[in-house]
């Protein structure tokens, strides 16, 4: 449905058949190369979030904020169909979505060009740069995003301003990031305002009603585990707690490091692209605006945020870099072409091997041991546990049926997670003190205690520990 | 084309570092250095610079050139206040 508007142009039937078959042979081949590399079992390599949209597909939690109602809702919606979860997550989410960005990337550039070659070389490009790549083959939902967002851009070059609207309000939904890119393209367009208010609302509409279902599960008794109930605290906690800590706070003298490696992540990424996506920006056009709102959004974000493992947002520019890149080449000769289709198979081809998310999790399968070890407790054991992996790991335990206690720190005691503490008491038999040591104190002897992390984090907590055993997770027998 | 050989010795040079960067499946776990001087005030103090005397002349087309720092100020506190009120905080 969406490859029927390709421009057909050319009054040769044989041109026009390809024209009209190679936008699926794209989604086809890059699908099949996605979903080989594509982890098969719950992985943490590149982005360690993935239990927690295990957990959220599975059972009906608030995730992280701020909420990803429309992929939680999917991931539920495919949890119902038979399956392995994580197979079928990876590959319809990450895999097939990405698989379509490839597709319509493809066709953005040939019908912005005119020419298959740039467009082919465009395609394979993004198929096999660095962050695409990575997100491409594990549980997360940037990929998902990426391809709404370059559908809205296909519609846009379409100019069909509704299905433009619909589909910035799905990214949205899927990612509250998408918001800032939707308020950019549609400030960049603010001259057209007569034509777009209407559409803007449609967005808006489509907004409400996917986080309306956030509210709903704050509103329902769901675990407090990475949200309180609905009310105003709760929701200031869910919406800035984080990150306010973390969007835009990094320190000045931690830049050239974090220059250097974003650097070589685009060098990785996209080669020698780089140079014909600059030589593109000049004379700017409506497109190349939006490409460029894309772009400077994320590379702000990235350059900015104090966590290091931000560089797989760079996957949201990444279609629009290979477009400006497409753009760049139209106006060179076509050894420029070969050159970067060369750099591209190139890099697909390294890529493949040392980012393969499957072979990668094969040769160190730490979150899946983690869950093995997790389903191996005596039930009613309580899990202590910091934010992050081992806590969204334990919730996909917890949501699988394996009946485990919770004691994440620090909400008990300096983030004040609204309602934990209450939700905690009321759906264990534990006793819950002010805070987690207490909590320890109080209900040791009468229940396993273990605590999950290495030794070297959770540097407030662990030196009050008696444990014993070794490894991932070990025994707590006393407080000191 | 001297770029493009210098781009493409650059990608072969920053590849296994790249690699090593991505590659990766705990947490970053090199310590990082916070303060409340951060990349994001100077571009926003950069940005202001550059703009303040272009809205100066926009607002004011008669106005003599110095009124540009007054602005820059307004637009600075305004930018704090904005940050402020999407919840960033300060980190020593």
């Amino acid at each position: 449905m969406l490859f029927a508007f390709v421009d057909n142009n050319h009054t040769n039937v044989k041109e026009e058949e390809m024209r009209k078959y190679l936008p699926w042979t794209v989604l086809v081949l890059s699908f099949a190369f996605f979903a080989i590399l594509a982890t098969r079992t719950f992985s943490w390599w590149f982005v360690p979030d993935s239990g927690d949209w295990l957990a959220s597909a599975h059972m009906w939690l608030v995730p992280q904020p701020v909420g990803y109602p429309l992929y939680v809702l999917l991931g539920h919606f495919l949890n119902a169909l038979p399956g392995d979860l994580v197979l079928k997550l990876v590959l319809v989410l990450s895999c097939l979505s990405s698989a379509i960005t490839v597709a319509l990337t493809y066709l953005i550039s040939l019908r912005l060009t005119g020419k298959k070659l740039i467009a082919t070389a465009c395609a394979i490009l993004l198929t096999g740069s660095a962050v695409f790549l990575t997100q491409s083959t594990i549980i997360e939902q940037y990929a998902l995003l990426t391809c709404l967002l370059t559908t809205a851009l296909w519609f846009f070059i379409l100019d069909k301003k509704y299905l433009v609207a619909i589909f910035l309000g799905l990214a949205i939904s899927v990612h509250v990031f998408a918001l800032i890119i939707a308020l950019l393209w549609f400030v960049s367009l603010i001259r057209e305002w007569r034509q777009w208010w209407k559409p803007a609302i449609l967005t808006a509409i489509i907004i409400v009603v996917f986080y309306s279902f956030v509210l709903l599960l704050m509103y329902l008794p769901t675990p407090r585990l990475l949200a309180g109930g609905l009310n105003i605290a709760s929701i200031k906690m869910y919406l800035f707690g984080i990150s306010g800590g973390i969007v835009g706070t990094m320190s000045i003298f931690e830049a050239p490091h974090r220059f250097l490696m974003i650097g070589a992540v685009l060098l990785t990424s996209f080669s020698v692209a780089l140079i014909p996506a600059v030589k593109a920006l000049r004379p700017l056009d409506r497109i190349k605006i939006l490409l460029l709102c894309n772009i400077l959004f994320i590379l702000w974000y990235v350059l900015t945020c104090i966590d290091p493992i931000t560089w797989h947002y760079l996957i949201i520019l990444s279609p629009s870099v290979v477009i400006l890149a497409a753009l760049g080449l139209a106006g060179l000769s076509k050894k420029y072409v070969y050159v970067v289709l060369s750099v591209g198979i190139i890099l697909l081809s390294l890529n493949s091997y040392y980012l393969n998310a499957n072979r990668l999790t094969n040769q160190d399968p730490m979150a899946s041991s983690y869950y093995d070890e997790l389903m191996s407790l005596p039930n009613n054991s309580i899990v202590v546990t910091e934010p992050g992996q081992y806590s969204l790991g334990l919730f996909y335990a917890m949501s699988n049926g394996k009946q485990l206690i919770p004691l994440i720190y620090p909400y008990i005691d300096t983030w004040k997670f609204v309602d934990y503490s209450a939700w905690l008491a009321s759906t264990y038999d534990i006793k819950v003190g002010d805070s987690t040591i207490s909590t320890i104190q109080d209900n040791l002897g009468k229940e396993n205690i273990y605590y999950v992390g290495l030794p070297d984090t959770l540097d407030k907590l662990q030196p009050h520990l008696a444990l014993s055993g070794v490894g991932l997770i070990t025994q707590i027998e006393g407080v000191r | 084309m001297i770029w493009w050989i210098l781009v493409l010795v650059a990608s072969v040079i920053s590849y296994p570092f790249a690699v090593k960067y991505l590659a990766i499946q705990l947490p970053y776990a090199r310590m990082i250095v916070i303060s409340n001087f951060t990349l994001n005030l100077l571009l926003i103090l950069l940005a202001v610079g550059a703009l303040s005397p272009l809205i100066t002349k926009k607002l004011f087309p008669k106005a003599p050139k110095w009124l540009f720092i007054p602005v820059a100020c307004v637009l600075a506190v305004v930018c704090v206040y904005i940050l402020k009120f999407l919840g960033m905080r300060t980190r020593i």
